[in-house]
């Protein structure tokens, strides 16, 4: 699946709840191997995808903090949403 | 650098120049090829790097994607994350550019460009 | 840092290099119009420009990215497209102004046809780009642009009331008139801050291969150099307010301005502004040309830049050519380059916070920047400019309407 198809969509809890979009994906960068660790989803976003979501994000190439829901909480990407489970610690 | 790096690919490799070995400038990060495996539990990886005008419709929807696809020539380039050395604020690719099939907008208006007098 | 000759021939040739066609026709313009009350304006343009230069030679010497690196990497694919359509426009308007200019001039000078001039004006900027090493073509054209410094001669010996003068520098506005002078002082800016000087300032670190250890002379060349050339502005608006606008001239054509040497200091002065404003203006184009190309090259990830050579880089190397091309081919077509400048100038202004805002948003990334990233100072600055070059960029287009181009 393409990058560009995954974000932007809904992502929803299996209980149906609205946690926001999917505006970016957070990886973990080593020799030979990007893997992707989560989804960073907030409701504003625009102003999220320039990187402005809080001001310590102005300061790094990720975001810090921010809504990032881990990928093993994933359910299914089928569709146009992303559904997660309802505990996603 | 054992410890991965936390990156945002959105961010921080998305739309990012490509560069090979020996410095040259050789497109952009136009979109990336996930390997989800959701249902098997298994990680999600990037497994590629795609340049080209043929992708650009992913990232603009709609007709005027296509139409910007059409104007740059319609080609693109897979270009496996294997092939990736180093991301910094370009992403470093380890192999040239000619090699991986990129560059070659310019190496085709390069002979156009020799035949212009003191060239 | 390099060797203190060398640095000081660099700031000369930003001074030089400073004034360009829009410079010369709004500050002009706006002495002839509102004596000295706008210099303050002028003041806040050069502020402006300083800030938003020095941010760039700083992420392009740290990260080696240019504006639009930096405007695809954080705009993204989508509205970066925008952005560099909006950019694109605005910079070939302001070759074709340019261009138009050293025609005009070239025909004072010489007294030759029109047309028989604007060939003679591609060909000589053709030759400089294609002959000359970027760091030469920069010191030529800017040391040769130095001649303006007879406006500064110029302006003290048409004695003005400098009391008025000092009282131009205090922010004021014109009550009989404000929303012409708010037009005009919407155009200096646009004028004092055009974008292609940042695009060029950007990439033209990148082509002189700057590190970190170049910083220094980034702030020299961008707070001295550019400091000074404002002085430039500051003599033109003070000759015209001196001398046109106590006698009712409404300078509509460049000879016009160049009138406001040639009445305090004669023959030698007309020809010291002639000169003078054929190279400011000529390396003007060439800046603006290669910005054209340099933002293209950036924001699909082509090879470019004069230091890689015609060949490795073909397609940046096309995008000069044509564009150069193409604006004398507007020119050609009899459009009044004067009336030209003022749409380039005032369409610019609309779009400076496309390609402000992703630089500023680069200069805080400490990925990219690293100890180098905007400190407080930087910030405060570049967060009160943003919102000036906002307000500029909403208030142009129906300022410029309202008043008819500052008609009244």
């Amino acid at each position: 699946m393409r990058f560009s198809d995954l974000i932007d969509r809904q992502v929803v809890t299996e209980s149906g709840e609205h946690l926001g979009r999917a505006f970016d994906l957070r990886a973990a960068l080593s020799p030979g191997r990007l893997e992707v660790t989560g989804i960073v989803v907030a409701r504003r976003g625009f102003l999220e995808r320039l990187g402005i979501v809080q001001l310590r994000a102005l300061r790094s190439h990720t975001r810090v903090g921010g809504d990032v829901v881990p990928w093993d909480a994933v359910v299914s990407v089928r569709g146009h949403r992303i559904v997660v489970r309802d505990d996603r610690s | 650098m054992s410890r991965p790096r936390a990156v945002d690919l959105a961010l921080g490799v998305l739309d990012h120049q490509l560069v090979d070995p020996d410095g040259r400038r050789c497109g952009k990060v136009d979109d990336l090829d996930l390997e989800l495996e959701v249902e098997i539990g298994e990680p999600a990886r990037v497994t590629a790097v795609l340049v080209g005008p043929r992708y650009w419709p992913g990232r603009v929807r709609g007709p005027i994607g296509r139409l910007l696809a059409r104007l740059g020539g319609g080609d693109g380039v897979k270009v496996s994350w294997d092939d990736v050395e180093r991301v910094t604020s370009a992403v470093e690719l380890a192999r040239p550019a000619s090699e991986l099939g990129l560059g070659r907008g310019d190496d085709r208006f390069r002979p156009l460009i020799e035949r212009l007098p003191w060239a | 840092m390099r060797p203190i000759f060398q640095v000081a021939l660099g700031i000369l040739a930003a001074i030089g290099g400073f004034v360009d066609i829009g410079d010369l026709v709004f500050n002009v313009a706006a002495g002839a119009e509102f004596g000295f009350s706008l210099l303050w304006v002028v003041v806040v343009g050069v502020v402006g420009i300083i800030v938003y230069s020095e941010m760039c030679g700083r992420v392009a010497a740290v990260s080696k990215r240019a504006v639009f690196d930096a405007v695809r990497e954080r705009l993204g694919f989508g509205v970066g497209l925008v952005a560099l359509l909006a950019a694109q426009l605005v910079t070939f308007l302001t070759l074709a102004a340019e261009v138009g200019g050293i025609a005009i001039v070239l025909q004072l000078l010489s007294d030759l046809p029109f047309l028989a001039l604007l060939p003679l004006a591609f060909l000589g900027l053709l030759a400089a780009i294609w002959f000359l090493e970027f760091e030469w073509i920069e010191r030529l054209f800017g040391y040769a642009g130095l001649c303006l410094i007879v406006f500064v001669v110029a302006a003290i010996k048409l004695e003005p009331d400098w009391s008025s003068v000092a009282h131009g520098f205090v922010p004021q506005i014109d009550t009989g008139d404000p929303l012409v002078y708010l037009y005009f002082a919407v155009g200096l800016l646009g004028a004092a801050m055009t974008p292609y000087e940042v695009y060029f300032y950007s990439s033209g670190a990148i082509e002189e291969g700057w590190t970190p250890k170049d910083l220094g002379l980034n702030r020299l060349n961008t707070f001295i150099g550019y400091g000074l050339g404002g002085v430039l502005s500051f003599a033109l608006m003070i000759t015209a307010g001196a001398l046109f606008l106590p006698q009712g001239i409404r300078p509509e054509l460049i000879g016009t301005v160049a009138l406001g040497t040639e009445v305090p200091l004669g023959q030698i002065g007309l020809l010291l502004a002639l000169v003078g404003i054929l190279f400011a203006v000529g390396g003007a184009a060439i800046d603006t040309c290669f910005s054209f190309a340099y933002n293209l090259a950036q924001f699909f990830g082509w090879e470019w830049g004069k230091y890689r050579g015609a060949a490795r880089a073909p397609r940046f190397t096309l995008a000069w050519l044509v564009l150069l091309v193409l604006a004398c081919g507007v020119i050609a077509t009899g459009i009044d380059p004067v009336m030209l400048t003022e749409y380039a100038v005032i369409f610019s202004a609309v779009a400076l916070p496309l390609t402000y805002l992703p630089i500023l948003l680069v200069a805080n990334d400490r990925a990219y920047m690293r100890e180098h990233a905007n400190g407080r100072l930087a910030n405060v600055f570049g967060v009160v400019y943003l919102l000036v070059i906002l307000f500029v960029a909403l208030a142009a287009i129906p300022l410029m309407l309202i008043t008819n181009m500052g008609q009244g």
